[in-house]
């Protein structure tokens, strides 16, 4: 029963890992803008079509690979914020459909020069190592370790340089933030470079695992959205339910049909939300 | 004020009398005429809750699917009558949107957002799932019931027949939900849209006035997943997948928010993408957004914000 | 004849709304397509209410069983028969102790159900049965310590989209296991890519994509007309879903085949049409280059050779031939019963 438990449990922390990255992206972009970025699953996607190419087609190895294809979305991004996003931040609703409409955009255009096909990446470290009994793709782990060094990249840009604290600053209180001089506008820029940048690295980073498919980018799209929900928009929380779902998911998986085991874990998640969000709780505590 | 009800009137007259008398010339345009009157129903209701108390769901399609199935079962399995099976598709829909209201209407917009999002994608893959029930992707066929009035009974195969049914009910629903907006009710509405912390200083329940207009966005969302069920003969979970949440959206948004007519026009485009620009190219998505972020940059209140600021200065 | 092609975009409701472009704004005859079972599920009562006959393609049993009609002719194999006729192969060629592999809906379902009846049938033993949802991408947590080690051989029944990542997960936890695969296992994925996971791979096949695996005079006519080149690809590279489009190109030949032999005009002359197909017989021939086959008269289902092709050095080769007899199964349905106007 307990080796059954152990590989779901290890999958699941890796899942944990890249949903982060991806999550983290959407709630910076959400926190400083106030968009709802449905498009964070193209760029994920897109993160990993690129990859693949400059794997493919221009030779390079997997790293130099995904920095290329992450630096560009990053960029693609910035420039998005400046010329479409930045007249409507703030208005959420106006917003979801300019993101709708790059979301078809950009997936049509991952359709166009990718193609409707699905193919394997090659992964950059093959074999695989046994772990507590369990044999596990080597890769994963390395994998686990990128995520875990751009989390530690993110925390200390955040947290230890002053452009993070910009960013912070922007995303507790736009207005305040502008007051006391933050040039709001550049920070919106860097921050929707830098969603897109940790999209497109989950993309990459995923890739030798699920394998490259245009429409990849859909499922990691709700899970981020419920673990940005369930953290409340906070960063470290969205980065904690990560580490509640993705193995919560995998574990039931053992024990449950596998689409009932994501209802189950939906439903949970969502009762999470109700209960902290109308307060019940406090109701509840104080109608005793 | 003259001016848009004429305008109103005309395009109701063109519906109805004007493009039936196509129909030998192109039956198709009945048949795309007949899904654009059904999205355009289900668009109206998403604006009683988008346009009117800026409540952003994003899982309207679980009502979508419900309403479809509602009708669709009740038919196959108890035979019933073509009211019958509308009336329990509408009934299952109250339900679930009362339920999922009560709790979804009180978080904050984000929240709500997401929540609605979760709602919709387990309603998928339980429909998904209980292929048992639902046919799964696969979906279900019914042989349609015929409506009987009494001594008259109409076939709603015959497309001209069908076409009406479809157009008596958007006008049925677009009246009711002009009554609606113009009534008290829908004056609150709009204040919840414009400022909802005003609205509380001024003694109303928010809660409350959203809770309505959820609902009814809900119900409508329903009667359109009957009508699009007795419009195929047919309905699948995909009903339920989240792309048909994602679709009122665009429409609303297209046409105007807030418009109630903006979700004919919007649904009336994204039918011509569908239809004619998908023959042309087979990527006509990428077309289609960037008509939506162009329309959104020119004006944020859609296609209808455009005309009507040109109206008022021409 | 005039064509008028239209896209599904594999969604029903789309699908159903073209099946009804074509014939209300396009005046079309004939509607044939498309590939996607759920689409060919939506159109069918349609074909019935326009007086269309229909050709849908797509391999839901369900097309010629449960959910068809009079109106309803299916020029390609269905699951119940690729199933049956795999079966026999298997069981002589690959081992008696499977697990089967599904993807998580009605596809992967009827290959789970059907290929467990059959392979009991024939003295075998399904030791687990496994469904991974739709859109999976990592398949590892739905194998992992779920294969048992006396399993001699896996069954996979993947769309498309989640075959790579199956075959990958497979490689993993069972390197090198004989692995059957579901029709057209591999559409629109290059043999040679797949590396150690295409180990042992056979897949089901009622069409060999390479000119080598049927060089007959006949479907090397056929390739030349329609620009195939002997890896079943056109000019520019692009793979043309020949296992699929054979079904496509013998459907019209059965069309005009049946017009000739009816004296059909218009579509009021549809029933006697449809009782020239009913029960007809097409010899291999540049118009039925896929082999010999006929259209059983209850249920309107074709039935023909069926291919157990092997992915050997990355290219796909044909391993074995199951002559039609072993694939044939009892009628679901008797549409002979149904009255025409």
């Amino acid at each position: 029963m307990f080796e059954n438990l152990l590989f779901p449990f290890f999958n699941g922390l890796i899942w944990a890992l890249v949903i982060s990255l991806v999550a983290l992206g959407l709630c910076i972009i959400f926190g400083v803008m106030r968009v709802v970025n449905v498009a964070h699953g193209e760029l994920y996607a897109t993160g990993a079509i690129l990859t693949f190419i400059f794997l493919q087609n221009y030779g390079l190895n997997f790293w130099l690979a995904m920095l290329a294809a992450v630096a560009i979305v990053g960029i693609i991004c910035a420039l998005l914020e400046k010329f479409i996003y930045r007249a409507y931040e703030g208005k959420v609703s106006a917003t979801l459909i300019l993101s709708i409409g790059l979301a078809l955009v950009l997936q049509q255009i991952n359709l166009i020069i990718f193609g409707g096909k699905v193919t394997i990446m090659p992964a950059p470290l093959p074999g695989a190592i046994s772990l507590l009994g369990v044999g596990f793709p080597a890769y994963r782990i390395l994998a686990a370790g990128i995520s875990v060094a751009y989390l530690i990249l993110m925390w200390y840009f955040l947290y230890k340089t002053s452009l993070g604290l910009s960013v912070r600053a922007t995303m507790q209180d736009r207005d305040m933030a502008a007051g006391l001089g933050v040039n709001v506008d550049r920070v919106s820029m860097l921050t929707f470079g830098l969603g897109g940048v940790l999209a497109a690295a989950g993309g990459a980073l995923a890739a030798p695992i699920v394998s490259v498919h245009y429409l990849m980018g859909a499922d990691i799209l709700t899970i981020s959205f419920i673990v940005v929900i369930v953290g409340e928009l906070s960063l470290k929380k969205a980065v904690m339910a990560s580490f509640v779902f993705a193995p919560l998911e995998n574990i039931l998986s053992v024990f449950f049909v596998p689409i009932i085991a994501r209802v189950i874990s939906f439903i949970l998640m969502c009762i999470i939300v109700a209960v902290r969000q109308t307060g019940l709780i406090a109701k509840i505590r104080r109608s005793e | 004020m003259k001016k848009t009800t004429a305008l109103k009137i005309v395009v109701m007259v063109i519906l109805a009398l004007i493009i039936p008398l196509f129909k030998d010339v192109s039956s198709g345009l009945l048949s795309i005429m007949s899904t654009v009157l059904i999205y355009a129903i289900y668009g109206m209701g998403y604006d009683i809750l988008y346009g009117y108390t800026n409540q952003t769901s994003y899982g309207h399609s679980l009502f979508l699917g419900l309403g479809a199935y509602g009708f669709l079962l009740s038919v196959r399995n108890m035979n019933a009558d073509f009211f019958i099976a509308l009336l329990i598709g509408v009934a299952v829909v109250t339900v679930a949107a009362i339920a999922i209201g009560l709790f979804a209407v009180r978080m904050e917009e984000s929240y709500f957002v997401i929540t609605t999002i979760i709602l919709v994608w387990i309603g998928y893959y339980l429909a998904m799932n209980m292929v048992n029930i639902t046919g799964g992707d696969d979906g279900l066929s019914m042989t349609l019931p015929p409506i009987s009035l009494g001594f008259i009974s109409f076939s709603l195969y015959d497309p001209l027949i069908g076409y009406y049914v479809f157009l008596s009910f958007f006008a049925v629903v677009l009246v009711v939900l002009e009554r609606i907006v113009s009534s008290p009710l829908g004056k609150v509405f709009i204040a919840v849209r414009t400022n909802p912390n005003r609205v509380e200083f001024l003694g109303y329940n928010l809660f409350y006035c959203k809770f309505i207009a959820f609902v009814i966005s809900a119900v409508i969302a329903g009667l359109a997943g009957s009508l699009l069920a007795v419009r195929f003969r047919y309905a699948s979970a995909t009903y339920f997948n989240i792309t048909y949440s994602a679709l009122p959206i665009i429409w609303t948004v297209l046409g105007g928010a807030g418009t109630l007519w903006g979700a004919l026009i919007g649904a009336a485009i994204y039918l011509l993408f569908v239809y004619f620009v998908s023959a042309w190219w087979a990527n006509y998505l990428i077309l289609f957004g960037a008509l939506l972020i162009t329309v959104m940059k020119f004006s944020p209140k859609g296609i209808l914000g455009i005309i009507k600021k040109k109206i008022s200065w021409g | 004849m005039k064509f008028f092609i239209e896209d599904d975009e594999c969604t029903p409701s789309v699908g159903a709304e073209k099946f009804r472009k074509l014939v209300d704004v396009y005046n079309v005859d004939f509607v044939i397509g498309p590939v996607w079972s759920a689409t060919d599920l939506a159109c069918i009562p349609i074909a019935k209410e326009t007086n269309t006959v229909y050709w849908p393609f797509g391999s839901s049993t369900a097309i010629t069983g449960e959910s068809g009609n009079r109106y309803v002719f299916r020029m390609s194999t269905s699951v119940r028969e690729e199933c049956k006729a795999a079966t026999s192969f298997a069981i002589k060629e690959l081992g008696k102790k499977w697990v089967t592999v599904v993807a998580d809906f009605a596809f992967g379902w009827s290959y789970e159900q059907d290929f467990k009846q059959y392979i009991e049938e024939k003295g075998g033993q399904v030791l687990a049965q496994i469904r991974v949802p739709t859109g999976t991408a990592d398949f590892l947590p739905y194998l992992a310590g779920k294969i048992p080690p006396e399993t001699e051989a896996i069954q996979v029944t993947m769309p498309g989209g989640m075959t790579v990542q199956c075959l990958n997960g497979l490689q993993v936890v069972a390197p090198g296991i004989p692995k059957l695969g579901s029709c057209y296992l591999l559409t629109g994925i290059d043999p040679a890519q797949l590396g150690a996971a295409g180990e042992n791979l056979y897949i089901i096949t009622s069409y060999p994509e390479r000119l080598e695996g049927l060089e007959t005079p006949y479907n090397i006519q056929f390739r030349q007309l329609i620009g195939a080149n002997a890896d079943g690809k056109d000019e520019a590279g692009n793979w043309l879903g020949l296992p699929y489009g054979w079904a496509c190109w013998e459907s019209v030949y059965a069309i005009k085949e049946a017009v000739e032999k009816s004296g059909w005009k218009t579509k009021a002359d549809n029933p006697k049409l449809i009782k020239v197909l009913e029960g007809i017989k097409f010899d291999e021939s540049l118009q039925h280059p896929q082999g010999s086959k006929y259209i059983r008269a209850q249920d309107h289902q074709c039935f023909t050779i069926v291919y157990i092709e092997k992915v050997v050095n990355g290219k796909t080769v044909v391993f074995a031939k199951v002559p039609l007899e072993d694939a044939v199964y009892p009628p679901i349905a008797d549409y002979t019963t149904q009255p025409l106007s």
